[in-house]
Formats: structure tokens, sequence, C-alpha cells
């Protein structure tokens, strides 16, 4: 099935097609929500109910780019609700002096998928928020403003903020594998 | 390390992240996805109740006024029954002693010329009257204006039904019984159109009226009581849907009555 079938199914609210969605995409909307929420259950209701969202809504997709890309703004925009009810972003924290590793992290193989996942769990929400979008989704400064409802240069030093303490992590997970 | 390295490796490792649901997190979404559903079926009920209530309410609303129009134009028919009715009686009865009393002016001045032939005739003309009178009432009880042309054409059937016998049996004085006969009956006939008249215009226009502000008054204590159940209902407080007439046994009645309508509908 290609992207306009899948559309015109889940428009007459196929429950096949649904089903075809939902085993195609839902392990890449629950990745996604597992880059912006700690809890494995929380990302997986997200995940659901950026798919209820999806079926329901597939009318307003306007074929504007892709519709995976639709379907992930959609399921993101869940995972930001969320975290602003759950995780306040408290995307104004101050943080404490940041200092950068000046080790190379030249062991990038070695790191496992879930070892990189919970060092940015372990990033305050609003970093968190900030890096996925930016270097993950690959969203401008702008884009990200406009979605978390901040300036632009608080989307830019939050990312920075956010680079500096995943680098302070990873040059530590490094030490320690060593 | 760059930034822009930091950026890279966690978009190599973590942007296709493979992640498995758990197995019951299909079912869960359908579950989901059901609530809208129900929603809008219950929407639905919600809306078919309301309007089948409405519908209801006017069929109820609109009977009623139906049985409202129904007595009102039953008491203006009786009324209407009743004047021709009386009409009809008080004719013969006004025009048979003038007839009778003219004849016997008649007679008097025709000095007694076979009396009991005048009189046959005059009895004649009675009855003809009488029968003219009954048939046409009908239509002089739905119009007003007929009941002179009427008039006139008795008078005209009348006057040569007196003129053959004092022709054949007073030739002498047929000048004279001409004049007299002529004389009586169109008084008479102006007597009788005046009752009729007056009769018809004064009785049932006052019915009328009254019934008519009868009907108001019924209308406006009804809508009275309406809007205070409605007051009450807004309030809180306990309606008595008795007061505005509504009771089990007259729905039961007039759900019967829409079904009997609806089973004629539906074998026509």
């Amino acid at each position: 099935m290609n992207e306009p079938e899948l559309i015109a199914g889940l428009t007459k609210g196929e429950g096949k097609t649904q089903k075809f969605v939902y085993e195609k995409y839902a392990g890449i909307m629950l990745g996604i929500c597992l880059r912006y929420l700690k809890n494995q259950m929380d990302a997986e209701e997200v995940m659901l109910n950026g798919m209820v969202k999806i079926f329901n809504n597939v009318n307003q997709f306007k074929n504007e780019g892709s519709f995976e890309g639709w379907m992930k703004r959609i399921v993101i925009n869940e995972a930001l609700a969320h975290l602003r009810k759950k995780e306040p972003l408290h995307l104004a924290i101050e943080t404490d002096h940041i200092q950068l590793a000046t080790s190379e992290a030249t062991a990038e193989s070695e790191l496992a998928v879930e070892d990189l996942l919970q060092m940015l769990h372990e990033l305050p929400a609003g970093y968190r928020t900030v890096f996925n979008l930016y270097a993950i989704e690959g969203y401008s400064h702008k884009e990200i403003a406009d979605m978390l409802d901040i300036n632009e240069g608080t989307s830019k030093s939050q990312l920075s903020k956010a680079r500096a303490l995943l680098q302070k992590r990873l040059v530590r997970t490094e030490i320690s594998n060593n | 390390m760059e930034p822009e390295e930091i950026d890279k490796l966690f978009k190599n490792r973590l942007s296709g992240l493979p992640a498995t649901p758990s197995a019951d997190a299909w079912k869960r979404l359908q579950q989901k996805m059901e609530p809208p559903k129900k929603n809008r079926s219950m929407w639905i009920y919600y809306a078919a109740a309301s309007i089948t209530l409405l519908i209801i309410s006017g069929i109820w609303f609109f009977t009623n006024q139906k049985t409202l129009d129904n007595g009102t134009l039953a008491t203006i028919n009786t009324p209407k029954a009743s004047t021709s009715k009386s009409v009809n009686t008080e004719d013969p009865v006004t025009i048979k002693p003038e007839e009778v009393k003219t004849n016997e002016y008649q007679i008097a001045q025709a000095e007694k010329v076979q009396p009991e032939v005048i009189q046959n005739p005059t009895y004649q003309i009675s009855s003809a009257v009488k029968s003219k009178v009954k048939t046409k009432m009908p239509v002089i009880a739905k119009a007003k204006k007929p009941m002179n042309m009427e008039d006139k054409r008795p008078k005209d059937t009348a006057s040569p039904s007196t003129f053959s016998p004092t022709l054949n049996y007073s030739a002498p004085e047929e000048k004279l019984a001409l004049v007299n006969q002529d004389k009586p009956l169109t008084t008479e006939m102006l007597t009788a159109g005046i009752i009729e008249v007056t009769v018809k215009r004064d009785n049932p226009e006052v019915e009328e009226r009254s019934e008519l502000r009868e009907n108001l008054a019924r209308k406006t204590s009804l809508l009275k009581n309406i809007y205070k159940q409605a007051r009450n209902l807004k309030n809180g407080d306990q309606v008595e849907l008795a007061s505005l007439g509504i009771n089990t046994d007259k729905i039961n009645s007039e759900k019967k009555e829409i079904k009997e309508k609806l089973n004629k509908v539906i074998s026509l």
C-alpha cells in the first residue's frame, strides 16, 4: 500500500488500513516518544493517543510534505503536550557551570542505543525537548520556538546546554567503559 | 567532540529507534478509537430523542388546537343551526298567521265570497312557502342576502295562486282583491324579512364573540401554566404536567389515535 492509498483508507475509516498503518508506524512513533519521555508506559500511551489523532484527523492532512512527516509531527506534539502536563519543561532552568570535556569520544560504536537514550532521559525535560527537536527531528530554532512558545534565543541556549551536558556524560561513560 | 558530532551521534543512533509497543497496545488503541464513536452515537440518540419529543409535543399541541377549533366551530355551528331552525319554525309560523290574516282581510274586504275556496289556496301557498323555505333554508343560513331573493320568489308564486281563485270566484271584486293581496303580501314580506335578518345578525355574532373570548382565556391560561411549569423546571421544582392537561390517559389515547392514523395512512 502506498501513501495515497493509506490516506484514502484512513479517511474512509477502514479498520484494515488503520491496522496496517499501526503495524508499520507504531514502532517508529513509539521510538520518537521514548526520546521525549522517560517512562515507557507514558511513551506508549502518548503514541497511542497520537495514532488516534492521526486516524481521526486524516482529512486535515493537506499533502504538504510526506504523510509520515505529518504523522511524526502529530506524535511529537502529543509528546510535548504530555511533557507540559506531567514534566514541566523548566525551559529557563539555570544549570551549573558546564565544563566541556576535552577528551575525544571516539568509542561511538561502543555506546549502545540504550545508553544514549538513558543520557537523553537524564537531561532536564527542557534541554531534552529542544535537543530532540533540533538535533534528531531536524527542526529549526524558529520552528522550535513556535512549537514550545519560547523565543529563538531560549531555544539556542537550551540546545547548547543540552549538548554540553550530553558531552559530559559521553566522556564519563567512556571513562567508565575504559 | 564538536557539538555537531554529538547531534550526529544521537541522530544516527536514535532517529530510527527500534521500539516495539506492548502486545495489548493495538487493543488499547481500538478502545481509544471507540469513545468518539460512542459519543457520536450518544449524540445521535439525544438528537433523536429531542426530535421525537418535539414531534410529540407538536402533535399534541396541534391536536389540542384542533379540538379547541372544533369546539368553537361546533358551538358556532349549533347556534347557526338553531337560528336556521328557529327561522324555519318561525317563518312558517309568522307567515302563516299573517297570510291567514291577510286572507281574512281579503275575505273581509271581498265581502266573504266563498271563503273556503280562498282559504284553501292560502294553505297551499303556506305549504308551498313552507316547502320552499325549508328547502332553501340551508342556503339562507349560509348567506344572508339570498333571503330576500327567496322571499320574492314565494311572493311571485303566491300572488298568481291567489289571483286565480279570486279571478274565478269573485270577478267583480278583482281590483280590491288585487290591491288587498298585494299590500298584505308586501307587508308580509317586509315583516318576515325583518324578522329573519334580526334573528340572524344578533345571536350568532354575540355567541361567536363570547366563544372567542373563552378560547382566548383558555389559551392564555394554558400558556401561563406552561410558562409556570417551565419556570419550575428551570428552578428545579416539581413540574406538574397534569395541570397542563397532560395525563397518561390523554397521552395514551392520543397515542392510539396517532397509531390509528398511521395505520390508515399505511393502509392507504
